[in-house]
């Protein structure tokens, strides 16, 4: 993808969220505030679309030929779906610990296939993984008395 | 021992444990290429929940010091700066490094941060009561245009493209209205969501943007990838000559970093740059610089550490974070209901009097744990990012929900973190967005209340004298800024500084 496409899809995403702001406050009234709380938020929402406009605006006069580079987009992708789909077992079945120990071996696993992952390196990952949990289970239960 | 004297040795032991694991989590992340100072506070300001105000922000604080060190010890060893701030110190910490020890260049770096987090500190003693003496003169008008100058200081010095530092300012400042209205309650942009009716939760948003955004960034290369670091002779010390010799440059780099700390956007990368030309024009070799001077490494690395203590000042006295980091430690006086500002000097001297002796004592602290651990520190760089990414994910994941025990918080991180990703990738400015979330409420508090008190009449914000001289600031600022746009357009190659 093109720097100028990136740039304008995010100027108009940004655009919405002025929008959106726009919408959400639109029926707040004052009581006895000289401009009321949707004064702010207001100004705030046209701010941003006037200022995306304008960034857009100069995206295209400039029109950089530049591609947008994303270095190890899968690894940024397959994160991200790991971190979202830890979080959601999570929330749904409980066993942070369990899950947690799981999702990290699996990371570190998968980020070693940059280089070879092996029986031996797989081990020594879930031996760290296992003691780190360890600790933070003695830091946040016993210390903080965080549950998890 | 008697009662009274065991009450006070509590919370002496806890300030002291809170400073020492603020120092070494600041020293690891600091050391760290790519991990950095605005993560390993992200990271402990959830632990601020569990603390006293005054631990809390000591802990915070000192990890802020510790991290503004340890930049340099990758600077020195890998010739890879560890922090943005610790850029001038490479080309003289290795050529030392290469031709005397990596220990000395070490040594050098870490008595420089000592003096300057000093004078930084005792800066900060000393103007702080004049300051928030005189800023209890100042109106709601004031301090509206106060909150507004660091705004555009941060547009004008801290960001490459003011158009776009000037959408993440706008775009902070509308995540910052999320929740009950100050005034009358009323939700706003909560979008019927319960969760957000205290506003977002800024460690979920402060994890969103720092931690998990740049852990997208860190895997883009080869995760397996160990460095080589050169550990022989780590013994770090200086004899008295040595120290003497360069005492000059730390001293000017400390006042140097001090002063530039206090102008809200600008820290310690300028600072850095400024105290190592200011020190090469006042030595007697300046044909040493480039090619391993200790002067060289002592001042910038002074610089930075004065910064903090100069960054302190505007906000404690004033209540206007004036970099990322000041904003993120903002959080935690948020945490535990304190409003920094000139009141809470006057309302709260003891907390005051524990943050300025605990901010000198970071930096005893600091040189202690540098003196003892620092080679530990050098060993630590070899850890490949295939340990650290999983670590900061799963640190900052139990943080966020050790301090709500909320769900929601997670997923608002996750999605803070894809928007800052595509705001770093299209050079958008995360310390404009942090900045604007943090002085959103003072901002809209200030405006609003000044026009209450005048009934609506808006020559309040140009009529006073202070307000007259602020909004001049402000002018001269934006030309400033237009003027150095047009230049860099004008002459290709050439970048404008930038902190983020």
């Amino acid at each position: 993808m093109r720097i100028l496409h990136a740039e304008i899809v995010f100027y108009a995403l940004l655009a919405g969220i002025g929008g959106l702001v726009l919408w959400q406050t639109t029926g707040l009234q004052s009581r006895g505030d000289t401009i009321g709380p949707a004064a702010f938020p207001q100004a705030m929402g046209w701010a941003l679309i006037g200022l995306c406009a304008l960034g857009a605006l100069r995206s295209v006069i400039q029109a950089a030929p530049d591609r947008l580079a994303i270095p190890g987009g899968r690894k940024v992708i397959v994160t991200l779906a790991a971190l979202s789909g830890f979080v959601g077992l999570w929330q749904w079945l409980g066993h942070f610990y369990l899950l947690a120990f799981v999702f990290l071996t699996g990371l570190m696993a998968f980020y070693s296939l940059d280089e070879r992952l092996t029986w031996r390196r797989l081990g020594l990952f879930s031996a760290g993984v296992g003691v780190f949990l360890a600790f933070t289970y003695l830091f946040f239960s016993r210390v903080l008395r965080a549950q998890f | 021992m008697d009662l009274l004297s065991a009450i006070e040795l509590w919370p002496l032991l806890t300030g002291v444990m809170s400073i020492a694991l603020g120092l070494f989590v600041g020293m690891v992340f600091g050391a760290m290429p790519g991990l950095g100072i605005t993560i390993a506070i992200s990271i402990l300001l959830p632990l601020s929940f569990t603390m006293s105000p005054v631990n809390a922000i000591l802990m915070l604080l000192a990890c802020y010091q510790a991290a503004e060190y340890a930049g340099s010890i990758s600077a020195i060893t890998l010739g890879i700066p560890g922090t943005v701030m610790a850029t001038p110190i490479v080309e003289d910490g290795r050529a030392m490094a290469q031709s005397q020890s990596p220990g000395k260049a070490l040594a050098y770096s870490l008595y420089g941060s000592t003096v300057g987090g000093l004078i930084g500190g005792l800066i900060l003693i000393f103007f702080a009561q004049p300051l928030a003496r005189f800023a209890l003169r100042l109106g709601d008008s004031e301090f509206f245009l106060l909150g507004l100058l660091g705004l555009v200081a941060v547009t004008t010095f801290a960001a490459r493209d003011p158009l776009k530092a000037a959408i993440s300012i706008v775009l902070g400042m509308i995540v910052g209205m999320i929740g009950l209205d100050i005034f009358i309650g009323v939700p706003r942009l909560t979008f019927g969501l319960p969760q957000l009716y205290e506003g977002a939760s800024l460690i979920a948003v402060v994890v969103g943007l720092f931690a998990f955004s740049e852990v997208y960034l860190m895997v883009a290369g080869n995760m397996m990838f160990r460095r080589v670091v050169d550990t022989s002779d780590l013994r770090i010390s200086l004899s008295l000559r040595e120290f003497a010799a360069t005492a000059k440059a730390m001293v000017t780099g400390s006042v140097i970093g001090a002063l530039v700390g206090i102008l809200p956007g600008v820290g310690s990368t300028v600072s850095g740059w400024l105290s190592y030309s200011a020190a090469r024009q006042l030595s007697r070799n300046p044909g040493q610089f480039g090619k391993g001077s200790a002067e060289g490494i002592a001042a910038p690395d002074a610089a930075n550490n004065a910064t903090v203590g100069g960054a302190l000042l505007p906000f404690i006295t004033l209540g206007i974070p004036g970099t990322a980091a000041i904003a993120i430690i903002a959080g935690a006086f948020i945490i535990h209901g304190i409003q920094p500002g000139p009141l809470m000097i006057r309302q709260n001297p003891e907390l005051i009097n524990a943050i300025f002796m605990g901010f000198l004592a970071t930096t005893v602290g600091m040189f202690i744990i540098g003196k003892l651990l620092s080679n530990g520190f050098v060993r630590l760089l070899v850890t490949p990012n295939v340990v650290l990414v999983p670590g900061v994910l799963i640190m900052s994941i139990m943080g966020i929900y050790a301090t709500r025990a909320q769900f929601f918080d997670i997923w608002l991180a996750i999605g803070i973190s894809l928007l800052a990703f595509v705001m770093r990738k299209l050079g958008f400015s995360l310390v404009g967005f942090i900045l604007a979330l943090v002085l959103s409420p003072i901002i809209e508090r200030s405006f609003r209340r000044a026009l209450v008190l005048s009934d609506g009449d808006m020559t309040v914000f140009f009529t006073r004298p202070i307000s007259a001289v602020l909004i001049a600031f402000m002018v001269v600022m934006l030309v400033y800024s237009l003027v150095r746009a047009h230049w860099t357009r004008r002459t290709p190659g050439r970048r404008a500084p930038a902190m983020d």
